[in-house]
């Protein structure tokens, strides 16, 4: 699964530490999530599209089909 | 999503530290009072076990109680954690049907304190290893 955290992340002007502890996981975490080698779980997907001030999830996280 | 956990090595290092010190004292009290000294399982007697594991957990807990950090287990290390330990399982399973087939075969002459050193020696590297592929993997 594709998606654009980093993206969203960058236009908020956040560092990966602070998305991490924004979603209270490791930066590792959010490292492998935005090099897409991890698919978050729906909660860690859905605490993420919040924090990233995003309204829809699909606009994060693109389904491959 | 499972839950984020977190352990602070710091704070644990305090009870590593007393159960350490409680062991070596017991150990101690048990060898200088010839109590509970024979051996058992080929080498190592209960006092000895004890003031080794004392010193290792007493190591440990200093070690810990000055470079400790804050470890966070999240829901991806928890996925590598459960990953690993069921290849290490595996491994351990297949690994030891392996010598039972072999023994079969030819009978195994071994210690059972060095067959026991080497299977823990073997459970370590492949989980040291099982945890590094999965850490690149996800």
């Amino acid at each position: 699964m594709e998606n654009k955290i980093q993206e969203y992340r960058k236009k908020l002007k956040l560092t990966q530490q602070d998305l991490a502890e924004l979603v209270d996981v490791t930066r590792q975490t959010i490292i492998s999530l935005e090099q897409g080698r991890y698919n978050p779980s729906l909660e860690l997907a859905y605490k993420i599209k919040t924090d990233l001030k995003v309204k829809h999830i699909e606009d994060v996280y693109i389904l491959e089909e | 999503m499972t839950k984020t956990k977190k352990y602070d090595m710091k704070r644990n290092a305090k009870y590593r530290l007393f159960i350490g010190i409680i062991f070596l004292i017991t150990g101690i009290l048990f060898e200088t009072l010839n109590l509970l000294t024979t051996e058992t399982l080929g080498t190592l007697s209960l006092s000895k076990w004890l003031i080794f594991t004392g010193i290792l957990l007493v190591i440990l807990g200093i070690k810990n109680s000055i470079y400790g950090k804050e470890i966070i287990y999240d829901e991806r290390s928890q996925e590598i954690i459960n990953k690993t330990s069921r290849l290490t399982l595996m491994f351990l399973i297949y690994g030891l049907l392996t010598l039972f087939i072999i023994s079969m075969i030819k009978p195994i002459t071994i210690e059972l304190s060095q067959f026991t050193s080497y299977m823990i020696f073997f459970i370590i590297i492949i989980n040291l290893g099982a945890k590094y592929y999965y850490n690149k993997q996800l």
